[in-house]
């Protein structure tokens, strides 16, 4: 009985718990909601944002905050269209795409490392900086380029389900490994924990704050070139709903947002999670605004029930 | 010594320097004053022009101050634009005709701000959950009942509101409110609260052993910053004429963005209201200086983010202790 | 040292910034058609007109060196905004080339209202001749645009209109009639029962709650009409994909009112990859969507489409110059809405734009005369 305790005590387990009582309850209260069709949408919708879920939760856990997450979303997104548009190879354009997205990333690294800018604050003008260069460079015009190839990559189906999906998954496995099996998981939880403890036992911080920026940067742009596939065109305020999601996600999944605490796995029940809230609130037959109160009620439930902090005060 | 006289005196200690920490912020202002009154073409010919100038930047520095209060006591504020779309909207159904109804509206309005600070800061508190997705989670709240007060913009505010806002009687109003919660501000400053108010910003277990009740404070501190941001729905309600559910959404950004550039810091404790409104003027000064060079405003964007940055590239060196960790 | 160094660079950065953005005084950029308006020589000819607020400016047939002309649009981005603007830029360059305007700016408040009511004081600071007006808030601008028009300031509004009275000039269609014709014509199709989804546009926004207005009227006048329920999204596809396929997966549906162009080809996009039988779905004249339904048309589906007219811009650049020149007018010119059904589809797809176009046939000079000639 006391193992049961210990495992209800792990954020983590109460997140995956909550996320399959929810499923459960879906499927079998919500007509349709137990079809294939449906369930694989949902893995879709979860992939796409997943991955900006994925690096937005090891900034989080390094004691950091993306706040840039919506706008290089966009940036992917739409520097793959403007490369596709311009005749570029499919693998040249996703190439450049990212390129652009971690040199943000680093961008983030630099100023919050030597300028000593705090993470909030840097991401956000950072999104600010990237808004604009995107407006002035397209002319406030979305540039059109897709392709099958690009489609069938996100939301092609050899295995059931979408290829979006098992491409989230690969990318999940990869920073678990990461996270968990890597002396730079270690790095990162300790950078969380308290900064200047690690760096006195030879953490190197300014590396790591790169690399974290920089995966951060690399996820959210993978979210975007894939939302590109997934809808066959893009428009510069695609990534916005993401920027909130991402946290509200990484928080529920059970990872602190204070950093240095929480397990990585976290982040697929927290994304899950989101998205099945959402798809609830959408099907019940209620006001937006209602829709919308009930969101950030649901969202404080979870937290007062496993996101509280141990300290007093 | 004991405990709680060395906090405060520790305290006290910072307060000397505290124009010499804002000197950056005093550059930067005086720079986009300058840079404002060249470009504004009416600005240095016509009085009237304080007017319409002084409501364009009332709102985000009150906004400003109100999340300056939440940074002071080591939080941050995301639902400070819906709070602020919800204060709108409750301003334009609670206004009525005439002197009394038009009071009547105000005192709900800032009732409501004060409200809305006491019931996040209670769930801050008693729920010992973190600020920012506290009140990310009360952002999606604020937003539903703003649309359950008014589904697209409406309501009424009295005319008479309205014009003395705009013009009233020969002073520029807005300019006056914000002024005079400054010298409310520096009182609270020097009573016990504001005290608390700082040193649990600045550390919230060393207040907490000096006894300090941390609680009561961090929510008198989201009530009054609740009041702040009801002071700004109250002045943009007179610009617009009308309860908005949506016309908050872009000050929440903006707002943390001004403090910022205010002096305010992120780990709390630090921060002086005179800064926020300095701040906020900057930010809005930008898009002016923008719109009158006849530079695309897509560059504002750009500009606005990068000015941040060098802003406090500049200031965070010369107090910010423990570098760049946490949010 | 260090310290010292990054206080000095950090400094000279916003410094430089500063001086960037006074530089750019006399450059201004071409990006959005925006002609810079030499600040200083109109400061100049400002000092004439002193006192602009004690004084009103006449209308006047014909302006030494033209009209100074503003557009102060809440969006410029979204691509039913950019082909208005396209359509506006052409009328604009030809009154240029005549001498009859000599400025013209866009100013883009970028969503943001607040931001716009700044940019209109501006615009009046400036002395702009008149101010063509997109508005971000049915009710907010009121105040800003009385303020413009008591001084001397034409204000023609299209598009998206604000409730007051003093505003010159209101030209555009009805969004109640919108919505009214959309869910007419579904209510028709599906014999008058059947189960569906109305499909509104983001909550808060006047535009989205008037076609929601007219659509209900329609619907609650049709009793077998059951509502599954009232989705709201962003004009864009793929929110309203996201908010829409959970609801198509747990109800049966007959039939979608889609109150936007995005919003009909995110639902026909959704039924097709769900693999459901084709149902009636109505929407807007939005280039995806009206391929989507051409591709389909063999299939058995119907649609119908109505139109927010782009030239309503070049109507609103129009008048103001008529008003300017002292020709009579009409307050409020309401335009009928076009729309397109399987019968005049063929007259506007296939077509070389992008899915991001809404295809409307151009307007003539006889229509601009028949619309904008009072009592016409």
């Amino acid at each position: 009985m006391s193992r049961c305790k210990e495992w209800l005590k792990d954020t983590t387990n109460l997140a995956y718990l909550t996320m399959i009582i929810v499923w459960l309850t879906t499927i079998v209260t919500i007509k349709g909601f137990a079809r294939l069709g449906h369930n694989v949408s949902t893995l879709q919708t979860a992939a796409l944002m997943g991955f900006a879920v994925l690096g937005q939760a090891i900034v989080v856990i390094s004691g950091g905050i993306d706040m840039s997450v919506s706008e290089i979303i966009t940036l992917g997104s739409v520097t793959c269209a403007a490369c596709i548009k311009a005749g570029m190879p499919l693998p040249v354009a996703i190439v450049l795409a990212l390129l652009a997205c971690m040199l943000v990333g680093a961008f983030n690294a630099t100023s919050i490392v030597f300028l000593k800018v705090p993470p909030i604050i840097q991401t956000i003008a950072a999104g600010c900086i990237i808004e604009g260069t995107l407006l002035v460079l397209t002319n406030g015009t979305p540039p059109a380029g897709c392709g099958p190839v690009l489609s069938w990559m996100s939301k092609g189906k050899p295995l059931t389900v979408t290829n979006a999906f098992w491409i989230w998954m690969a990318m999940y496995g990869l920073l678990w490994w990461l996270m968990n099996r890597s002396k730079f998981g270690r790095y990162i939880y300790a950078i969380g924990t308290n900064v200047n403890t690690a760096r006195n036992s030879g953490v190197h911080v300014t590396k790591m704050n790169y690399m974290i920026y920089m995966i951060s940067g690399l996820c959210a742009g993978i979210s975007g070139i894939l939302m590109l596939g997934n809808i066959g065109s893009t428009y510069l305020t695609i990534g916005d709903p993401y920027q909130l999601y991402s946290i509200a996600s990484v928080v529920i999944g059970g990872i602190a947002i204070t950093g240095g605490k929480g397990k990585f796995s976290g982040v697929i029940a927290g994304t899950i999670l989101t998205v099945l809230i959402r798809d609830i609130l959408n099907v019940m037959s209620i006001s937006e605004a209602f829709r919308n109160i009930f969101q950030g009620l649901l969202v404080l439930t979870l937290l007062l029930a496993y996101g509280r902090e141990r300290k007093a005060g | 010594m004991n405990e709680r006289t060395k906090a405060v005196v520790s305290l006290k200690d910072r307060l000397p320097g505290q124009h010499k920490k804002l000197l950056s912020v005093y550059i930067t202002f005086f720079i986009f004053l300058v840079a404002e009154l060249v470009m504004d073409p009416l600005i240095l010919k016509s009085y009237s022009r304080m007017w319409p100038l002084s409501l364009q930047f009332a709102p985000l520095m009150l906004c400003a101050m109100s999340q300056g209060c939440i940074m002071l006591v080591g939080g941050i504020n995301l639902a400070l634009g819906a709070s602020l779309s919800l204060a709108t909207t409750i301003a334009a159904v609670t206004m009525f005709e005439g002197t009394v109804g038009t009071a009547g509206g105000i005192v709900a309005t800032l009732g409501a701000g004060m409200v809305i600070g006491l019931v996040m800061g209670l769930v801050v508190t008693f729920g010992r959950l973190p600020d920012i997705i506290v009140t990310l989670a009360f952002s999606y709240i604020w937003n539903g009942a703003a649309l359950l007060v008014l589904s697209k913009p409406g309501g009424h505010i009295p005319g008479a509101y309205s014009k003395f806002l705009q013009s009233g009687g020969g002073i520029p109003f807005a300019g006056i409110i914000i002024l005079l919660l400054l010298v409310l501000w520096k009182i609270v400053k020097n009573t016990r609260l504001g005290i608390n108010i700082y040193a649990i910003g600045g550390n919230a277990r060393a207040s907490f052993e000096s006894g300090i009740n941390v609680r009561l404070t961090k929510i008198l501190a989201y009530m009054i910053s609740g009041l702040f941001m009801a002071g700004a729905a109250l002045v943009l309600v007179g610009q617009t004429g009308c309860g908005d559910p949506t016309i908050g959404n872009a000050y929440g950004t903006k707002s943390i963005a001004a403090a910022i550039l205010g002096g305010y810091s992120f780990s709390g404790g630090i921060g002086q209201m005179k800064g926020a409104v300095l701040g906020a003027f900057i930010y809005i000064a930008i898009e002016n200086v923008l719109f009158f060079s006849g530079l695309s405003s897509f560059y504002q964007y750009i500009i606005q983010g990068a000015i941040l940055i060098a802003a406090i590239g500049l200031k965070v060196v010369s107090y910010y202790r423990g570098g760049g960790e946490g949010v | 040292m260090k310290k010292i160094t990054r206080k000095w660079l950090g400094s000279m950065t916003a410094l430089c910034l500063a001086a960037v953005s006074l530089a750019a005084c006399g450059g201004g950029s071409s990006n959005s058609g925006t002609t810079a308006a030499p600040a200083q020589t109109n400061a100049a000819t400002e000092t004439t007109a002193a006192g602009a607020d004690a004084e009103t400016k006449e209308a006047s047939t014909g302006k030494e060196g033209g009209y100074k002309i503003g557009w102060s649009t809440i969006y410029l981005t979204p691509s039913w905004m950019q082909e208005t603007s396209g359509l506006m830029d052409a009328c604009i360059e030809k009154y240029k080339a005549e001498g009859v305007i000599s400025d013209y700016t866009i100013a883009n408040a970028d969503g943001d209202t607040s931001v716009q009511i700044s940019q209109i004081e501006n615009m009046i600071a400036e002395g702009y001749d008149a101010i063509i007006l997109d508005a971000g808030s049915s009710d907010a601008l009121n105040q800003v645009v009385e303020k413009a028009t008591s001084q001397g300031v034409i204000v023609v509004n299209f598009d998206s209109l604000v409730t007051t009275d003093k505003v010159t000039c209101r030209i555009g269609t009805s969004d109640v009639e919108y919505g009214r014709l959309c869910a007419q014509w579904l209510v028709d199709t599906l014999g008058g029962k059947g189960n569906i989804i109305v499909f509104s546009g983001p909550a808060g926004v006047a535009v989205s709650d008037g076609r929601e207005k007219g659509a209900m009227e329609i619907l609650e006048q049709n009793p077998d009409i059951n509502i599954i329920t009232t989705l709201h999204s962003e004009y864009n596809s793929a929110p309203a994909m996201e908010v829409l396929n959970p609801v198509l997966d747990a109800n049966d549906v007959d039939g979608i009112c889609a109150l936007g162009g995005s919003l009909a080809s995110a639902s026909l996009t959704a039924v097709l990859d769900k693999g459901l039988d084709m149902i009636p779905i109505c929407g807007e004249n939005y280039n995806g969507f009206l391929r989507q339904w051409s591709d389909l048309v063999d299939d058995g589906f119907e649609s119908f489409a109505v139109c927010q007219p782009n030239w309503l811009g070049v109507l609103a650049v129009e008048q103001s110059i008529r008003i300017l020149n002292g020709e009579a007018y009409d307050q409020d010119v309401v335009v009928p809405i076009p729309s397109i059904d399987n019968n005049n589809l063929s007259e506007f797809v296939p077509n070389d734009y992008s899915d991001d176009w809404y295809p409307i046939a151009d307007i003539t000079d006889d229509q601009i005369k028949k619309y904008l000639t009072p009592g016409a």
